[in-house]
């Protein structure tokens, strides 16, 4: 793809000094550059025809034409990843001009982001210059002619391509490393996991309260990192608010290879104290399953094991967030034949969800399940915990015992998915 | 505006519990005449950030004398540097440094003399550190000093598989495994807590720095950006966090002119993840499987062509972040730049003296 694009530069450039001056600022681009083929003596290629780019240097202000094509999706990439970088050089920005500390109102933590209008303006008909400026991964200050970075050296030019064909993510993330692009590109793929793969049905999502934080505890599903996703797309698409909430993985997953990258782009963060007390006195919505890395056989598939130690309970004690039980059905199990699992990933020395075959653009995601019909069903939330103050967390006994109702709550609601579903 | 800010750092000398009060600007116009002695040690000031502090204390009014102790004279001295040349690393130094706190009547002690990035002359950088430290403290407890500030490292907690997100100053601090750069900081913070405990009338300080970046500053961090191709491990995009050395600096004055006793963390805002603060610094990532890697590294460190040794590689799998809300709240510490923007002027070249005329401003 990079190949094409680089291509396309080539191509472009003599182009755009021959193509001049004949164009004006109205026509439409597909149109221009039709003219200027069926001019004599220029020779526009076809497929920068079919990708729309004007071949124009002068200073006419041309809006791009919308990009068609393999090519035109690479150009796009490379022009969407540059202007939401910020670049380094900005000697007008640094007079004093820098914008303050964050403000108490930003919700990601990555501080003060240049406002758009502070970003390198693309230059009037600079849409052809731009593309031929490839090196926006290697280098950040833009104002060198083209001709210089051309005659820079075959390493730089080997940099340059190579740089142009990593996935650039410079995009800001949140303070636990949420990627919102990143998620947003994955959308699609997870509404269409979530919406006719596994036909998730979402029950009881008047449960969860629209503003404010709030602990939702589940139990978890055999396909590790899927439960979690699909609950986060499942209130995504079906909450009248689109609350989504923030899951919490264990160590194992959270440090796998690949897989603990990806699902920490998506929103989970590492399960432990701190990180749950930090999200919810950020008044986000928190999912927890309290199982733990439970490796249940195909038979005990659905008998909820200890919840921890109640650790989530003080947890919501001392914040003030209601616990509400979710219970995550699947109708057919996914993996049926991996029952000797333990053995397996102790000679392995991997998690189970490790071992899937890596989907190239999406990372690890465990054995893809079954296409078995998921059932989401959100209970109320728990009164008996709602009622205690804060000096309850003290108690051991009583932890014990709400730990107890939560866990048998969960375990209400499995039962009852279950019996409606048969 | 510059008159009250003085009078402001001078008010917040001698009383701690005026310090986060008294952060309006415009609070009072009338003059004191500074005839009152204030002087500063300084030690390690050839450092970066001794440096840094020097050329910004040179011009400060609430500062009389700079007591620099170094072994060698630092280029931004000005008529308040008093330079004495003392090595800390011989044995005896402390009754020479009780002589020039006693004589200079020093109060507030900046002892700076600690490695910034790791060395491979590991057994001096050991007397430098711990013995250096330790005759300082001896001085300091000769002198009865009323203030002491070292600057750490937030590699004392540990790049570990079970850390949390955000690491606060209460975290036990486990450091790096197998490398004395952090085993000497871990050291020298446990010889001030001891140091602490024995005179509870005296403010000890402690910042805890992320790794430092900018245009201007020179350690493993900003050496390990500027490779072109650089190593990462196969698997692990861990969040990481930096401070902007205005940033650092900064939290130096602020530790200066409010007494706020204990560690505090110090970064810039935001975190980013590993890979792209390298394509942010516009270098490429080279993803080696981790096993592979440290070994790579080991050799690479043997071989001096590395900016740190293997244990280091744990940095880049697993994360080290901190937590600033503490030094928000009792020193002011208010981050200018994220830590995205730290990483974005390692590559632009901007004298660094322009930037420091910032810090007077609106703190």
């Amino acid at each position: 793809m990079s190949k094409s694009e680089g291509g396309d530069q080539e191509r472009k450039r003599p182009a755009a000094r021959r193509a001049n001056a004949s164009e004006s600022g109205s026509v439409a681009p597909e149109a221009q550059a039709f003219a200027a083929a069926a001019q004599p003596g220029k020779r526009v290629s076809a497929r920068r025809v079919a990708v729309g780019v004007v071949p124009s240097a002068n200073t006419n202000a041309v809006a791009p034409a919308p990009l068609r094509g393999p090519a035109a999706k690479a150009i796009a990439g490379v022009r969407r990843a540059r202007e939401s970088k910020p670049l380094a050089v900005q000697p007008a920005a640094h007079g004093g001009a820098r914008p303050a500390a964050v403000g108490a109102g930003q919700q990601v933590g990555f501080g003060s982001e240049r406002a758009p209008a502070e970003r390198q303006p693309v230059r009037p008909g600079g849409f052809a210059r731009h593309d031929d400026d490839a090196t926006f991964g290697a280098r950040l200050h833009t104002d060198a002619p083209a001709a210089e970075r051309s005659s820079s050296g075959v390493l730089s030019a080997l940099t340059r391509r190579a740089s142009a064909a990593l996935r650039v993510r410079v995009e800001p993330i949140d303070e636990f490393g949420l990627d919102p692009a990143y998620e947003l590109r994955m959308r699609p793929f997870f509404d269409a996991m979530c919406g006719n793969y596994l036909r998730v049905e979402l029950h009881g999502a008047q449960h969860v309260p629209a503003h404010g934080r709030a602990l939702l505890v589940s139990n978890h599903s055999r396909a590790l990192p899927w439960d979690g996703v699909m609950l986060r797309t499942a209130l995504r698409l079906y909450h009248e608010t689109q609350r989504q909430p923030r899951w919490l993985v264990e160590d194992d997953q959270f440090h796998a290879p690949f897989l603990g990258t990806f699902v920490s782009r998506l929103g989970a963060v590492r399960a432990c104290q701190e990180n749950a007390e930090r999200l919810l006195l950020r008044d986000e919505l928190l999912a927890v399953f309290p199982e733990g890395r439970a490796e249940k056989s195909y038979s005990d598939r659905y008998k909820l094991q200890r919840f921890g130690r109640g650790g989530y309970v003080k947890l919501a004690l001392r914040t003030g967030a209601p616990v509400i039980p979710v219970a995550i059905v699947g109708r057919e199990d996914p993996l049926p034949l991996f029952d000797k699992v333990s053995a397996l990933t102790k000679w392995v020395g991997l998690p189970l969800f490790a071992l899937a075959p890596a989907l190239p653009k999406l990372g690890p995601l465990g054995v893809p399940p079954i296409p078995s019909r998921w059932q989401i069903v959100i209970g109320e939330p728990i009164r008996e915990i709602a009622r205690q103050d804060v000096e309850a967390t003290r108690e051991d006994g009583l932890i014990h015992e709400l730990n107890e109702c939560v866990r048998s709550a969960v375990q209400h609601l499995v039962d009852r998915t279950l019996a409606a579903s048969l | 505006m510059t008159d009250s800010h003085h009078e402001l750092a001078f008010a917040s000398a001698g009383d701690s519990t005026s310090g986060s009060a008294a952060c309006e600007p415009g609070d009072g116009l009338r003059t004191r005449p500074n005839t009152k002695r204030r002087a500063i040690a300084i030690s390690g000031a050839a450092t970066f950030l001794g440096r840094c502090l020097l050329s910004q204390l040179a011009e400060a009014d609430d500062v009389t004398h700079i007591v620099v102790v170094d072994l060698t004279n630092p280029v931004p001295t000005g008529p308040k540097t008093i330079f004495y040349a003392m090595d800390l690393t011989q044995p005896g130094v402390d009754a020479r440094l009780t002589e020039v706190l006693q004589a200079e009547r020093v109060e507030c002690f900046v002892h700076l003399a600690l490695l910034e990035t790791p060395l491979h002359a590991t057994a001096w950088a050991h007397e430098l550190e711990r013995s250096g430290t330790m005759q300082v403290l001896h001085a300091c407890h000769k002198q009865q000093l009323r203030k002491l500030i070292v600057v750490s490292t937030a590699l004392v907690y540990g790049p570990h598989r079970d850390n949390p997100n955000y690491l606060r100053e209460d975290h036990p601090l486990r450091g790096l495994h197998g490398t004395p750069f952090v085993a000497d900081k871990l050291d020298v913070e446990a010889q001030l807590a001891k140091w602490q405990s024995a005179h509870p009338e005296s403010i000890v300080t402690v910042l805890r720095l992320a790794s430092v970046l900018g245009p201007s500053v020179d350690n493993y961090a900003s050496r390990f950006l500027s490779r072109t191709i650089v190593p990462t491990v196969l698997g692990y995009d861990p969040l990481v966090q930096f401070v902007h050395e205005l940033d650092a600096l900064a939290a130096l004055l602020l530790a200066l002119r409010r007494d706020a006793p204990g560690a505090f963390n110090i970064a810039s805002e935001g975190v980013l993840r590993l890979s792209s603060a390298i394509r942010l610094a516009g270098r490429l990532p080279f993803p080696i499987p981790y096993a592979l890697l440290r070994k790579l590294a080991a050799v690479l460190w043997m071989a001096q062509l590395s900016e740190a040794p293997a244990p280091f590689v744990a940095l880049l799998r697993h994360l080290c972040v901190v937590d600033a809300s503490r030094a928000e709240r009792e020193l002011g510490y208010r981050p200018r730049f994220t830590s995205r923007d730290a990483v974005l002027d390692l590559r632009a070249e901007r004298p660094l003296v322009h930037d420091a005329k910032l810090l007077s401003e609106a703190r």
